[in-house]
């Protein structure tokens, strides 16, 4: 099965990730060789197995759902790119374009 | 190239502090002096990102702390990779879209070290994300092995190997998804540690794939990393697939040897590809566990052929997903001058991510995607219940313990495989089927081929760090009183 380069640009979409004109080619000749060597699984009999969805010991464990101790020492004021009055602080979302108001400074909403 | 002289064993150091005998310190700043020293010249080691501060301030305790003799590793200098989160030094995963990121809590394992007294003394350089087999992919610097400069340390923990064997520290934490602390300890010709999944917290460990991901130890003698793995193992409840079955005495020497124990061979890792001097130096190890009573017996793993296929669909699917959450919005990088949220998503990532991790994900993202689920991931998912089957079936027939190579070939070149990331990927041949199938697996020296360290591997069952560690300890002793 190979990508093309259609299929290479549809995939870093849906990744976000941006691939200009000049890296596409090359991207999908290095997915397609990798591809190659993964095709290989279908020499495998894999009939009546099933799939393997962790290897934790008991299964997947759970949790009580009661909330811990905050384990953060810093406030996200001295990480995060932009905080404000206790938001996240980014750019306007696409589907907001052209409306008016919102939480922010023009251009700007809050997560 | 001349190595320094080595660290005393690390119970000496610990001791030398706790009697006062040295200042708290000493061996803290013996440390950073040997790192600036590995890093002076026209190819520097290159082993560490990042330092702590060696101000008397923020250095360990002050001499009159009582130092109980339960602080195991007191005063000790250890060194970090850079995927393990902490209060005090930047977290980067070797990543351009982490530069700077100070993480806002610390990860288990490493608070553990520090209550055993030792001092994380910098975080180690590492292949971006942890995807890589040479150190290569990080987007900080080029780290170098120590016994030749010219070559990779292996990857992606790189950087806590090389530190170790150039005994800037005689103790580091790594992470191993696919080989990551094994490989880059045999190029580096020390011993690496990966627990059984879920012996090791992994609560503060930047995740690549959740389901393969363990911490593992490094050190230069089996019982140094394995004192460190009893040190920081056990569970954690802020770490759900952490278990809770009690750590056994993993650091404490057993010198019953190998004598009735069964060490199997399987034959899928000495074929006719593995370098032939390399399969000499695997060769005497076997010569001489055999020598100390051990029963060496040929076994089969029959699906270790589409280990790596299965590997590297499992792996960059999880990491497709664990990397999502680095888009610009609430840490780590953010591109200037975007319009909107779909843009900066976009920007700050390609903008941040190198060639290596962009591809995973897009592998990752493309397994996952529709119409494509069950040719790959779903498949893969079922490769690799036979290939823990493959290794149920061998240790439910007697065997004790699997010996193989670590790794095909000792260390390569820099810049030999960074053009085809197939051939990169090969070098995981011998360690993915551990992370796969969640079992302990440990690589120690056994002997050097023109200089360069060749590395020999044990798995265990799940849980059998004991056996895994009896066996490797037997091995390494008789290679050291008979010669590699």
């Amino acid at each position: 099965m190979s990508v093309s380069r259609g299929e290479v640009e549809h995939i870093a979409s849906l990744a976000r990730l941006k691939v200009g004109p000049g890296e596409i080619a090359a991207l999908t000749g290095e997915m397609n060789a990798i591809l190659d060597h993964m095709a290989e699984l279908r020499e495998v009999d894999v009939e009546g197995i099933r799939e393997v969805v962790g290897v934790v010991e008991g299964g997947a464990p759970t949790r009580s759902p009661r909330a811990g101790p905050d384990p953060m020492q810093r406030s996200p004021a001295q990480f995060a790119p932009d905080w404000r009055d206790g938001f996240f602080v980014v750019p306007r979302l696409p589907a907001m374009e052209g409306h008016a108001g919102g939480s922010g400074a023009e251009g700007e909403a809050t997560s | 190239m001349t190595l320094l002289p080595p660290f005393p064993p690390v119970s000496d150091m610990a001791r030398s502090i706790r009697s006062g005998e040295v200042p708290p310190d000493h061996w803290v700043t013996e440390s950073l002096a040997r790192i600036s020293a590995s890093d002076e010249g026209s190819r520097p080691l290159g082993a560490f990102v990042s330092l702590v501060d060696p101000h008397p301030r923020t250095l360990p305790p002050p001499v009159d702390t009582p130092w109980h003799p339960s602080i195991p590793l007191a005063g000790v200098p250890v060194a970090v990779k850079d995927n393990l989160a902490t209060l005090d030094l930047p977290t980067t995963c070797g990543s351009r879209i982490l530069e700077g990121y100070v993480s806002p809590f610390e990860a288990t394992v490493v608070r553990r070290l520090r209550a055993a007294g030792a001092v994380v003394v910098g975080k180690t350089n590492m292949d971006e994300f942890a995807m890589g087999s040479s150190t290569e992919n990080s987007s900080v610097k080029v780290t170098r092995n120590p016994r030749d400069r010219g070559r990779v340390p292996g990857g992606s923990s790189g950087g806590s190997a090389a530190a170790v064997a150039a005994e800037l520290v005689p103790l580091a934490l790594g992470s191993d998804t696919g080989g990551s602390v094994r490989q880059p300890a045999s190029f580096c010709g020390v011993v690496g540690i990966k627990p059984t999944y879920g012996r090791v917290s992994r609560y503060g460990l930047v995740a690549f794939a959740s389901s393969l991901d363990q911490v593992g130890t490094l050190g230069r003698t089996v019982d140094e990393a394995a004192a460190l793995l009893e040190v920081v193992a056990g569970h954690d409840p802020l770490d759900s697939t952490s278990s809770t079955r009690p750590v056994p005495p993993m650091g404490a020497a057993d010198g019953r040897g190998v004598g009735g124990m069964v060490v199997g061979v399987p034959g899928e890792y000495v074929s006719d590809s593995l370098d032939p001097a390399v399969r000499r130096r695997i060769a005497r190890a076997l010569e001489v566990l055999s020598s100390g009573g051990a029963e060496i017996r040929r076994v089969s793993l029959p699906h270790t052929r589409w280990a790596i296929p299965t590997y590297y669909i499992l792996a960059p699917a999880e990491a497709s997903s664990n990397l999502a959450r680095f888009d610009g919005v609430r840490y780590g990088s953010r591109a200037p001058g975007v319009r909107d949220t779909h843009e900066l998503y976009e920007a700050t990532r390609s903008a941040g991510f190198g060639a290596e991790v962009k591809r995973r994900i897009m592998l990752g993202t493309y397994v996952l995607s529709s119409g494509y689920y069950d040719a790959y991931y779903a498949r893969a998912q079922k490769v690799r219940s036979l290939i823990i089957q493959d290794f149920r079936n061998v240790f439910a027939s007697g065997v004790d313990v699997l010996f193989t190579p670590t790794s095909p070939t000792p260390a390569f070149l820099l810049g030999e495989k960074t053009s085809d990331p197939y051939s990169m990927y090969l070098s995981d041949i011998y360690t993915v089927t551990a992370n796969l199938a969640g079992i302990p697996a440990l690589s120690l020296p056994v002997g050097s081929v023109d200089g360069l360290p060749v590395g020999g591997q044990f798995m265990a069952p799940a849980w059998g760090e004991e056996v895994m560690l009896r066996a490797a300890r037997a091995l390494e002793r008789g290679l050291a009183e008979g010669g590699a």
